[in-house]
């Protein structure tokens, strides 16, 4: 391309500074020419070709950009403020050239030097773009370009940390249930990349706003939308299941079994095998099902440091100790959509898998024992081949059925 | 005619198509359909998915996104996107001429050349743009190429659609590895450099051999490489050797080939015996499906190719190439319309009233 080429040899900043005049010109509208106007607009098309040629190396592969001139066309970028002014008129360029600053803007935020990642730090100090970004949902032309520039800074700890802890971060719940089909299923991705990218973040975060995300997720969970029910309730699963490896619970649960087997034919031995391990607490507990019960809670207490991860761990207990959240799972369970029914059942394990059910989630259970049981047992039979599923299906139906009556 | 109160769209027919997988239609059925708002009554492809068919909702919601980011005279578009409960509604414009793959369903024997050309010539625009946004395609095949009446050729399915700068750190790649395992659909028609998975990888130019492969299927009526024995095996096989399609006319056709057929091909025999194509077209083939990548032509060096002089001649004027085209499709029968209208109530109520409820009720 010999235009390229030709603005080559120019001075890169001169690139971000004339771009910088263009968009001068199409934020002043009110009071320009339309000539002046239109030239503007394909001035900032080529000037953004040019930048992102610069950025990239040209479109035929024959080389690599300097490093110098990429240096100095990214310091001239953040020196003219540029990824500002790109965002803020978004609006107003070409549906091609949204595309070329979503593609330059990716590329800076990737770009590092030596340690450091520049554009992070340039976004850090005006938290303003991401709000700027988030913003855009609420435009149908720029909502998707926002969208991808977005995830690509979530991608970054520091920067979704930002959103997070704004109130910002609230309109997802809006942006997800948005009528327009393609802006939701983008705020969705988004608003997933928020909650589970970051492990720590998101658990922290999560921890420190329990009521009020709780509260607002659970209106997603009972959405009149089939897509939003179903996203919302597998991020939901996402979480709650971060730190609840049922699979490994269950494999020391069947080496219980096997215990509790040669236990049950000596249950003052076992009692006292038990003290002698320092496992046991309490001697009142002497039955074979209260053995295994307190066995299987002491080994997750104990193993889950080395086991599970300790991320959403009390986010994860805080809501399956709440029957609300027990009975919106237990009606997901019977949707209408078999899709959702499995996801839901993959929270609804959560809950009774729990080794120290508070008794109102007891009591619920106890209540639907009969139906539970034979609801499972007729549950997605169809999932043949899903080995896993099966297992956890049997575990819960025998533990429905092992649930102990329990006196006020 | 059926008429849906929360339709914004008036369905008249059942799209029967060809050619397509049973799986990419697994839970969808197209229809043929025009808005009710529109007073030209122009005619639109309805496409309804069902949701609750689909294992992955993300996955399917990125496809469906491509056709956001694109926007070109030769690419599909979606003009709207819309759920109605687990149902969701793609509506693209509607071609009469169907796919590539539905005119050779009418004309076994292949397509004419210079209809050939218009669909090379207009693919390789649409390659073009999407090549200077750094866009592999991947899924350039007979079923994916649309004709429309007044000449236009869509390129459709950007499922398959891979950006060649890098996810993980944003920098334009040269060469690339990804392989997915929804790229088999494609196989037949996949370059050789994506199949061997080395260290070369591959790039822009594997599209190219898509293009060079679906050229040869118009002129030859099938693709060369389909109802190989083994199932893939052999296709593989003769891929990894080097083995490059050709078009079929008289100047291939050797006493070998009259001697291997049977009463079955005798007449496709006879038809290759027919024919001969212009040595611009076999040269074209030739730079499109050269197994070496060197020999290969890129997309511009194609656009510049002499099979394409006419056509980058009339270029500069639509309709010049509007009528040219015109005259061309006069030849092919435009499919009709198959008159399904009372089943079409019926399959509709089927899927929005279809009701897993269960008859329980929780005691909390």
């Amino acid at each position: 391309m010999p235009f390229s080429s030709l603005l080559a040899s120019r001075s890169k900043t001169d690139h971000a500074k004339q771009l910088k005049e263009y968009f001068t010109v199409i934020e002043n509208e009110q009071d320009k020419e339309r000539k002046n106007y239109e030239d503007a607009i394909k001035n900032i098309h080529k000037t953004l070709i040019a930048l992102k040629d610069g950025l990239f190396g040209p479109r035929d592969g024959s080389s690599e950009p300097a490093i110098s001139d990429v240096s100095q066309l990214c310091s001239g970028i953040y020196s003219q403020e540029l990824m500002t002014t790109m965002i803020n008129n978004l609006s107003r360029v070409t549906f091609e050239d949204r595309k070329e600053i979503v593609a330059i803007f990716n590329n800076l935020l990737r770009r590092q030097v030596g340690a450091k990642y520049p554009a992070v730090d340039h976004i850090m100090q005006r938290p303003g773009i991401l709000f700027k970004l988030i913003e855009g949902y609420d435009n149908a032309d720029i909502a998707l370009n926002c969208g991808m520039m977005l995830r690509e800074c979530i991608r970054v700890q520091e920067l979704a940390d930002i959103i997070l802890k704004s109130p910002d971060f609230y309109k997802f719940f809006d942006y997800v249930q948005k009528s327009t089909f393609d802006i939701a299923s983008d705020a969705f991705a988004t608003f997933k990349d928020l909650l589970t990218k970051h492990k720590s973040l998101c658990a922290d975060f999560l921890e420190r706003n329990y009521d009020s995300f709780f509260n607002r997720y659970r209106d997603l969970l009972n959405s009149e939308n089939y897509v939003t029910r179903r996203q919302s309730l597998k991020i939901l699963s996402t979480i709650i299941l971060e730190n609840a490896n049922l699979s490994i619970l269950k494999k020391f649960s069947c080496e219980i079994d096997k215990f509790i087997l040669i236990y049950g034919l000596f249950p003052s031995e076992a009692f006292s095998l038990n003290t002698k391990s320092g496992i046991m607490t309490n001697p009142m507990t002497t039955s074979a099902f209260d053995i295994y019960k307190r066995e299987v809670f002491d080994l997750f207490k104990l193993l889950g440091e080395l086991l599970l991860d300790r991320y959403n761990f009390s986010v994860m207990t805080k809501y399956i100790t709440n029957t609300d959240n027990l009975k919106q799972q237990m009606n997901l369970l019977k949707e209408k959509s078999k899709n959702i029914q499995f996801e839901a059942f993959h929270v609804f394990k959560i809950f009774v898998a729990n080794p120290t059910k508070p008794k109102a989630i007891s009591d619920i259970l106890l209540r639907n024992r009969e139906k539970l049981i034979d609801f499972l047992t007729t549950f997605h039979t169809d999932r043949t081949d899903d080995e896993q599923f099966n297992d956890e299906k049997a575990y819960l139906i025998k533990q429905i059925s092992e649930l102990k009556d329990t006196k006020a | 005619m059926s008429h849906f109160p929360y339709l914004k769209y008036e369905i008249i027919d059942t799209c029967k198509r060809a050619n397509t997988n049973a799986d990419e239609n697994l839970g969808s059925v197209t229809y043929l359909a025009y808005d009710q708002k529109d007073n030209k009554k122009a005619k639109y492809a309805l496409k309804i998915v069902d949701l609750e068919k689909l294992a992955n909702l993300s996955d399917f919601i990125k496809d469906i996104l491509w056709y956001k980011q694109l926007n070109h005279y030769n690419l599909m578009s979606l003009r709207d996107c819309f759920l109605i409960d687990t149902k969701l509604h793609l509506v693209k414009p509607y071609a009469s001429f169907g796919s590539c793959a539905d005119l050779l369903c009418c004309h076994p024997f292949g397509i004419r050349e210079p209809l050939i050309a218009h669909i090379m010539w207009q693919i390789l625009q649409a390659l073009s743009y999407l090549q200077d946004r750094h866009i592999v395609h991947r899924a350039i095949t007979s079923k994916h190429i649309f004709i429309y009446d007044d000449g236009r050729i869509l390129l459709d399915h950007f499922s398959h659609c891979i950006s060649m700068i890098s996810p993980y750190d944003g920098k334009l790649r040269r060469h690339i590895h990804d392989f997915t395992d929804d790229l088999k659909d494609e196989i037949l028609y996949l370059a050789p450099e994506i199949i061997f998975q080395n260290a070369d990888g591959y790039n822009f130019k594997s599209d190219v051999y898509s293009l060079g492969m679906v050229a040869c299927e118009l002129a030859n009526g099938s693709n060369t490489y389909v109802d190989m024995p083994f199932g893939n095996l052999s296709m593989l096989y003769a891929k990894m050797q080097g083995s490059e399609p050709i078009l079929l006319d008289e100047t291939q056709l050797t006493d070998e080939m009259i001697a291997l057929s049977d009463d079955n091909s005798s007449a496709y025999v006879d038809e290759i015996r027919k024919r001969r194509y212009s040595k611009e077209f076999h040269s074209f083939v030739k730079c499109c499906v050269s197994a070496q990548l060197e020999s290969r032509y890129s997309v511009d060096e194609l656009l510049s190719h002499p099979f394409l002089k006419h056509l980058k001649k009339i270029s500069g004027d639509p309709q010049l190439i509007a009528d040219d085209m015109a005259k061309i499709l006069g030849f092919y029968e435009q499919p009709q319309p198959t008159t399904a209208a009372t089943n079409i109530d019926r399959t509709i109520d089927d899927s929005n009233t279809t009701n897993n409820s269960i008859n329980l009720s929780w005691e909390f």
